[in-house]
């Protein structure tokens, strides 16, 4: 009994901030705090006006679409050279490319700044952001298409072969559907990462926003409740692209 | 110069090196239109490596790929007159029996009605009727090897190559994929090498066989040829049982450590004799030599014995009263044919 307590205690304080934050989005009380007054869907019309919500939102979309396209090709990329390696040099550069990961994003923000900007004088911008979402969603990319391919029959690529495919024609017709569906799920794991981030994009955006740096800034200055309208938004986007993702990846195949 | 008539297919110091690895030394073999060719040897012995160089998998390292007098070792696989059956069948998991079987001829753009004649014919040749629209993975795996070698046969191979056909099978479902299997290649009258480390499954598919050992050809001949006349003792092992006893030749006459004296001719020198369990029978007088165990093995009794000389014999012969007195610690001689005897040079190793 008491440990059922303890468990609905923990999860209250776990998951207590989030409910409130999707619970004000839909109140018309101007304070976040109770009472919360009436039902109203006011603070999401505010939104829909709002230019500069508009303006990050579509900054986002689009980063998060380029995000998800380009880490799914390198990651694939890099996922079908190292299962060509033995395990031992496979291990050594999954670990590398793992390091994004591994390293605080202030770390991997601070290091595309300095190299690219202060070093190659590369201008701030979406292109940098878009890389910087890359480094960082791309080794998720390469372990879910590694274990796809630990799956792959090989042989089933010699036998296209052998029945008069060229090597292309034995990737489309035999690899690419067998698997699409994680390359799908990686997609879409990249997008939810990209929509996520605020520290590289704060980093290296340098005019303009994305969501979060837009979130950022309105923090800064008013506490209004149109912030609980976006933060309802992005989670519901990045839940529902994790869990796309996860169902693509895990059971359709 | 007057026109040799050309195998189908002829290997022309063929070799592959992995490295410092010799998967297969250079080897010279050819294979005439309408063989069941079998290539036999132990496991790691260079043969999927063979298989894979004339399917156009692995490029050698040495050596031309002629067939029907045509240099194709420039070729990849998809231009190659040839077709595989995989090891592990290597299935499309994502489509239909039908679309696997297809494959080959929707690459080639060939008429849907073509197409759909071939696939039915193909499919019937395997007694695959009626599972066209049947997923992979819904098959059990002799469905799936009929499957793999359908899409193979469909293709209409000059070669038709398989690679440990039948090595995934349990052994009744084995019996009854090589009796189909000849059926098939009688049906078709096509020319089909297999590769597979079961000397049984050699004699019971194949008119031809060849034996690798170690990236070498050490012999090849027909299944009797091989049985009966062994070109090495690695052959005489490696195929069915043999009992081998070291000798000595002296003025064309090969006395055995054992005991008795055989006429060979030859060099004066060391040498072995080899004599097949079945050729070997009780009797009053003849190989002295002590039973050490009896196996009763159904429909026959194979015993193991040692000579005076320490060295182990085999004998294997019909259940009886004659088998049943070599009891383990028993007393006998056994008797053999002259032409039972296969006497082996040192050198032949
Ligand atoms: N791709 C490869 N790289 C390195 N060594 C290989 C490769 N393929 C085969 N070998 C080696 O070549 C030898 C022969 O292999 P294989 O032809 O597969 O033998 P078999 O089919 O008779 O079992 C083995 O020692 C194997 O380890
Ligand atoms: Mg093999």
């Amino acid at each position: 009994m008491i440990w059922r307590i303890v468990i609905v205690l923990f999860l209250l304080f776990m998951l207590g901030p989030i409910l409130l934050v999707v619970l004000f989005s839909f109140g018309s009380n101007a304070l976040i705090g109770f009472p919360m007054g009436s039902l109203t869907f006011a603070w999401y019309r505010e939104l829909l006006g709002d230019s500069g919500f508009f303006d990050a939102f579509q900054t986002s979309i689009v980063v998060a679409l380029a995000t998800a396209i380009l880490s799914t090709i390198t990651g694939t990329l890099a996922a079908m050279g190292l299962m060509r390696l033995t395990p031992r040099p496979a291990r050594t550069v999954l670990a590398a490319l793992s390091l994004p990961v591994l390293l605080p994003p202030l770390v991997v923000a601070i290091a595309i700044v300095v190299l690219f900007v202060r070093g190659l004088g590369v201008g701030l911008g979406l292109p940098v952001v878009i890389l910087g979402h890359v480094l960082v969603a791309q080794p998720f990319v390469i372990l879910i298409v590694m274990a796809r391919l630990a799956r792959f029959d090989t042989a089933s690529l010699d036998a296209a072969r052998d029945l008069g495919a060229t090597r292309w024609q034995a990737f489309r017709l035999v690899m690419l559907p067998q698997i699409a569906s994680a390359l799908v799920g990686a997609a879409l794991v990249s997008a939810a990462i990209s929509l996520d981030d605020f520290i590289i994009a704060s980093f290296t955006i340098g005019g303009g926003n994305t969501v979060s740096t837009f979130v950022w800034g309105k923090m800064r200055t008013t506490l209004d409740p149109s912030i609980n309208a976006i933060a309802t938004v992005l989670l519901v986007m990045t839940i529902g692209l994790s869990a796309l993702a996860l169902r693509l990846a895990r059971y359709r195949e | 110069m007057p026109a040799l008539p050309s195998p189908l297919l002829r290997l022309e110091g063929l070799s592959k090196s992995f490295g410092p690895t010799v998967a297969v030394a250079p080897l010279d073999l050819a294979v005439e239109a309408g063989d069941f060719c079998a290539i036999l040897g132990p496991s790691g012995c260079g043969k999927s490596t063979l298989l894979r160089m004339i399917a156009g998998f692995t490029e050698p390292s040495s050596g031309r790929v002629l067939i029907d007098g045509q240099d194709v070792t420039a070729l990849g696989p998809e231009q190659r007159p040839t077709n595989m059956v995989f090891q592990g069948y290597g299935l499309f998991p994502h489509l239909t029996v039908a679309q696997n079987v297809a494959f080959g001829l929707a690459l080639r753009k060939r008429p849907p009605a073509e197409t759909a004649g071939r696939v039915a014919e193909a499919l019937k040749l395997v007694r695959l009727e009626g599972f066209d629209d049947r997923s992979i993975d819904k098959l059990s795996g002799g469905q799936q090897q009929r499957v793999a070698l359908a899409r193979a046969l469909i293709m209409r191979p000059k070669i038709l190559l398989l690679d440990e056909p039948l090595a995934a099978l349990d052994l009744k479902l084995r019996q009854q994929m090589q009796e189909e299997l000849r059926r098939i290649h009688a049906d078709i009258g096509g020319t089909f090498i297999f590769v597979t480390h079961d000397q049984g499954e050699a004699f019971a598919l194949a008119n031809r066989v060849v034996v690798m050992n170690a990236g070498r050809v050490e012999q090849l001949g027909t299944p009797q040829e091989v049985y009966r006349t062994p070109a090495s003792l690695f052959v005489a092992n490696f195929v069915g049982e043999a009992s081998i006893l070291k000798g000595e030749r002296r003025n064309g006459m090969v006395t055995l450590a054992a005991g008795p004296e055989i006429a060979s001719a030859g060099p004066d020198g060391p040498v072995s004799a080899m004599i097949r369990p079945e050729r070997l029978q009780p009797a009053a007088q003849g190989l002295a030599a002590t039973v050490v165990d009896q196996q009763f093995l159904g429909e026959a009794v194979r015993v193991t014995a040692l000579t005076s000389s320490g060295e182990r014999i085999h004998v294997r012969l019909p259940d009886g009263p004659d088998a049943a007195r070599l009891v383990p610690g028993s007393k006998v001689a056994f008797a053999f044919a002259p032409d039972a005897v296969r006497i082996l040079e040192e050198s032949a190793r």
